[in-house]
């Protein structure tokens, strides 16, 4: 048990803030893992951006429901059944031990591996891609336990390499290859969003992990003309940021779809419609609760309701942030940092289709949006964000980074 | 070591990625400002525009039959007109032509020529012949899309049951309000789109297929019915010169409706040129008072209670009576004759007199039970609960007033659910109008019909008997006999009551006549309602000679056996399985209960 060892060794100053008694305080002591609490802030952010989620999707898929199901409820009823379920997934995920993890990681990789390529075979091609398995009743998503993979795979890599030495063959780029594979099977599906998300976020990782600034630059060199090319390939997007433009030149582009979500979030004005009261999306927009759910947020509640969600998520930012900066062990900072980016990462892109300012790429808006396979790995990971942040030692503050690698 | 160096190296990586997330996040919330806060006003005009690219096509709307399969409500294409004004060069000039065509305002049709649309309706679902001449005259500009028109092949009969669905396809009043969401489908839209030079244009192929059918609809009621009773109902408005009145023909043990008169009538096929008053399914809408009529669930209560024996003796005082302060009078004064004459005769003493010792709570407890003061949950909209005053806010008076079916306001409907329970074994039925039920009405299959029993099997036998003289040779009801059929029914004459002079009128009544025939199976059950008919009102002369008419005719229809050759087994004409199933189960559970004909009265068969 290293975790508890070093912890003992650090310091005795075990502090629970919300223990009530010492009677529980002596049964924890004699716990193997001393149970503590964890962010519940972190969580309290999560709920509330749940709450929301589960009204709008409502609202956003009741006509559509009534219309194609005879049953208004269709939609939210697998979505609370879905919350269940991610409820359960964190309550397990949560009480985990982290670093054993880490005595999983082949067997992980393989199964992954051999997951993603089953999907691509076996899988139920939907709307011209095939990005679902179907286990009896209940079909998901495994580019979504991808994600969640990747983290993982990565920060165990950087914990165990220490990147700093500056070997390139032997550092940077093996993850760098599994993870492009791995991405490579997502976007045969095709799934360019969650492509995307995975790339970013190892890129991301290897940066913080601490590869030598040539490596940056050179990995930079790879990917930004590409990230240049696919953001601001069109000459108005850049200025869409503050400039009106007329959406229907790009009619044929982008598509009708974001044209309307732009409508919808503008006609929304600053206070919205009004629950249920929004006309434009529920008519223009296909599939309303899905990844334009931030548009029908937008028309029912204005710039009031966007901004809260954006608040929130940056919120979730901050928190994950702080959890892995005060963190103690490399494996587990970086889990928390990638944990939480695969959180508010897809948030900021969705927001950023819904406005406009990047092509649409089919990303959900993480808790909000409908869907069971993205709720359950986003519940997953905040589940392990929760985890690792009992291990916070409040009164330290931020830990040295560098400590125990291993 | 250089460990505190690197460490602060690493520790502004993190903060530049938390920093680079916070640019993102800061030119979402820049891009939600202007799109939500500066350019709102711009993106609603957006918004009205991008509406106006959709044109949308409604579905065609979902057959009703009725319960032969007789269509009662289809749909026919029509051409509907519309205008490009991008396109027209010259919008006065062509308004001019169009006009006269058109048969509207050429100042209107100028004004939408000058729209800043793409796509403006200039007149809907015209006749073919018009759009035929604008056709020839190959207007730039103009064009033409079938729609589908909502037409009653039927016309005014029916009218009420189905009201009628608008130009928007829409249904407004009656079934086709009620039942708009299936039939109505899912309506499609075309998404215009833009030629070389930038005009609007319907795409070459549109889309048809996005638009869903709406789901068909099978009513209980049968055309024939229907028909006899209209046409029934129109001759004694007609030759009583009254204001309206109601048929309703009513399967006993199922509760389906079979026919639903309403008197002004109201051809759903010229809704413009009628008043919306005339729309009304009174049936369902409207109450009256239903006076003596109501006597059989006095009576009913009476007997279910072991109170009264129908050959107990009643004093009828010879006519005149004095309750509470009030004098009552009978029409045909009696004196002293078994409960069985008391309503045969129609005596509102005797009836009194009966009620007097069933009590208000009892009486109360019966009206309620029966179906009165409280809507049946017919599957129509706008069905009222009538008028039944809570027993609390009973007056001295109450008891006597509502025996005799004043003081209380009963829909057509009501009635004749109320009195199948006397024709079915007692049990009052949810009212049916809608035989197969669209898909989207939910365990609408599995809703009971059945609302409760009211009545035992004794009972009902006992009232079924009771009501046969009624309608013998001296009862009141007596020319609403059918030859052949033993008919059990009775009388109801109510006079208005005048709010102006505060009394109830002489002049203004509502005669009526309710029955089930025959009367030892019934098959039917009939309500007949004539609203203030002029001259003579009483309901034995009006209303019963109706019934007997209708009562004729639909057990001919239904070829049920007269009662001199009736074999052993009566047949069930239109019966469905499921209600044989039913009826089969009523006799069982009725069995058990312990209805027996001990009580059951030597019969005075009427005399044909």
């Amino acid at each position: 048990m290293p975790r508890r060892r070093r912890r003992s060794a650090n310091t005795m100053q075990i502090t629970l803030p919300f223990g009530p008694g010492t009677a529980r305080r002596q049964r924890d002591k004699t716990r193997r893992t001393p149970r503590r609490s964890g962010d519940w802030t972190l969580l309290a952010l999560i709920v509330i951006l749940s709450l929301i989620g589960l009204v709008m999707v409502y609202t956003a898929s009741s006509i559509l429901a009534e219309r194609s199901y005879d049953d208004s409820f269709y939609f939210i009823k697998k979505q609370l059944q879905w919350s269940l379920l991610g409820f359960a997934a964190f309550m397990m995920v949560s009480r985990l031990e982290t670093d054993r993890l880490r005595e999983w990681i082949f067997p992980m990789t393989v199964s992954i591996f051999v997951l993603m390529a089953s999907v691509l075979i076996f899988g139920a091609e939907v709307n011209g891609s095939r990005r679902w398995i179907a286990l009896g009743p209940v079909s998901f998503q495994p580019s979504e336990i991808a994600k969640l993979f990747a983290v993982i795979y990565l920060a165990h890599y950087i914990a165990k390499k220490d990147l700093r030495l500056g070997r390139f063959v032997d550092g940077a780029v093996p993850p760098l290859i599994v993870m492009a594979s791995l991405a490579v099977l997502i976007l045969i599906e095709p799934d360019f969003g969650t492509t995307i998300v995975i790339l970013s976020i190892s890129l991301i990782l290897l940066f913080l992990g601490g590869i030598p600034m040539t490596q940056v630059v050179i990995l930079l060199g790879f990917t930004l003309p590409v990230a240049y090319y696919w953001v601001v390939s069109s000459p108005y997007r850049l200025k869409r940021i503050t400039a009106f433009m007329n959406p229907w030149e790009d009619r044929y582009g982008s598509g009708l779809q974001m044209i309307q979500s732009q409508i919808a979030l503008g006609s929304g004005g600053l206070s919205g419609t009004g629950l249920a009261e929004g006309k434009q999306i529920l008519f223009f927009l296909p599939e309303p609760h899905t990844d334009f759910i931030f548009a029908v947020i937008g028309e029912s509640f204005g710039l009031l309701g966007t901004t809260l969600v954006l608040t929130l998520f940056v919120l979730i930012l901050w928190r994950g942030l702080r959890i892995s900066l005060m963190v103690e062990t490399p494996f587990q900072r970086m889990l928390a940092i990638g944990m939480t980016l695969l959180i508010t990462l897809p948030a900021l892109l969705n927001m950023g289709v819904v406005t406009g300012l990047l092509p649409t790429k089919g990303l959900p808006l993480p808790f909000l949006s409908y869907g069971g396979s993205s709720l359950l790995a986003n519940s997953v990971a905040v589940a392990f964000l929760y985890n690792i942040s009992r291990n916070i030692n409040e009164r330290k503050g931020f830990s040295p980074l560098w400590e125990g690698l291993s | 070591m250089p460990k505190k160096s690197d460490d602060q190296l690493k520790r502004s990586r993190f903060y530049t990625i938390f920093t680079l997330m916070m640019i993102g996040f800061a030119l979402v919330l820049t891009r939600l400002v202007f799109i939500q806060g500066l350019e709102h006003d711009l993106w609603v005009a957006r918004a009205e525009q991008s509406q106006e690219k959709h044109v949308k096509l409604e579905a065609e709307r979902g057959t009703i039959y009725d319960r032969n399969g007789k269509i009662l409500a289809m749909n026919i294409e029509r051409p509907s007109i519309y205008a490009i004004p991008s396109k027209i060069k010259n919008p006065r000039k062509l308004a001019g032509q169009l006009a006269p065509i058109l048969k509207v305002q050429k100042k209107q049709l100028h004004e939408k020529l000058l729209k800043k649309k793409d796509f403006v309706w200039l007149k809907r679902k015209v006749s073919l012949e018009m759009s035929e001449r604008i056709e020839k005259k190959q207007f730039e500009g103009i064009g033409f899309i079938r729609e589908s028109k909502r037409v009653y092949p039927r016309n005014s009969r029916f009218g009420h049951l189905i009201g009628f669905a608008g130009l928007d396809n829409k249904g407004l009043e009656g079934i086709e309000l009620r039942h708009d969401k299936s039939l109505r489908g899912k309506a499609g839209f075309v998404v215009m789109e833009r030629d070389a030079l930038g005009q609007s244009v319907f795409p070459k192929d549109f889309d048809y297929a996005r638009s869903t059918p709406g789901r068909a609809l099978t009513l209980t009621v049968d055309e024939v019915i229907q028909h006899i009773s209209e046409r029934e109902l129109d001759r004694i408005v007609k030759e009583s010169d009254a204001l309206g009145g109601t048929v309703i023909v009513m399967d006993p043990w199922s509760g389906e409706i079979l026919s639903m008169a309403v008197r002004p009538e109201f051809d759903p096929n010229k809704v413009s040129s009628s008043r919306p008053d005339q729309w009304r399914n009174r049936a369902i809408t409207d109450f009256y008072e239903p006076g003596s009529t109501f006597k059989i669930i006095t009576a009913a209560a009476a007997i279910e209670e072991n109170l009264v024996d129908p050959d107990d003796l009643i004093d009828c005082e010879n006519g005149t009576y004095r309750v509470k302060g009030t004098t009552i009078h009978d029409h045909d004064a009696v004196g002293i004759v078994p409960f069985r004459q008391v309503i045969a005769k129609s005596s509102n003493i005797g009836t009194i007199k009966v009620a007097e010792i069933l009590g208000p709570d009892r009486l109360s407890r019966y009206a309620e039970s029966f179906g009165f003061g409280k809507r049946l949950g017919i599957d129509l909209g706008g069905e009222l609960g009538g008028l039944l005053q809570d027993r609390k806010q009973w007056s001295g008076r109450s008891l006597a007033s509502i025996a005799i079916g004043q003081e209380i306001g009963v829909t057509p409907l009501q009635m004749v659910t109320a009195v199948s329970v006397i024709a079915n074994g007692g049990w009052l039925m949810t009212p049916q109008i809608v035989k197969e039920p669209g898909k989207s009405v939910k365990g609408e299959g599995s809703r009971s019909k059945i609302k409760r029993r009211v009545l035992s099997e004794a009972t009902t036998e006992t009232m079924a008997e009771i009501l046969k003289e009624v309608v013998a040779e001296k009862g009141t009801g007596r020319r609403a006999a059918v030859a052949g059929y033993a008919v059990a029914g009775k009388t109801g004459t109510a006079q208005k009551f005048d709010r102006a002079l505060g009394r109830y009128s002489k002049e203004r009544s509502v005669s009526s006549f309710v029955g089930f025939v025959p009367a030892e199976d019934p098959v039917v059950t009939i309500l007949v309602v004539v609203d203030e008919p002029q001259g003579i009102a009483w309901g034995g002369q009006i209303a019963a000679p109706v019934f007997s008419k209708i009562a004729e005719e639909v057990l001919h229809y239904l070829k049920v056996v007269p009662q001199g050759n009736r074999p052993q087994e009566p047949t069930h004409p239109q019966e469905s399985i499921q209600t044989a199933k039913r009826r089969s189960t009523l006799v069982q559970i009725a069995d058990r209960s312990g209805g027996t004909s001990g009580r059951i009265v030597p019969l005075i068969g009427p005399r044909w």
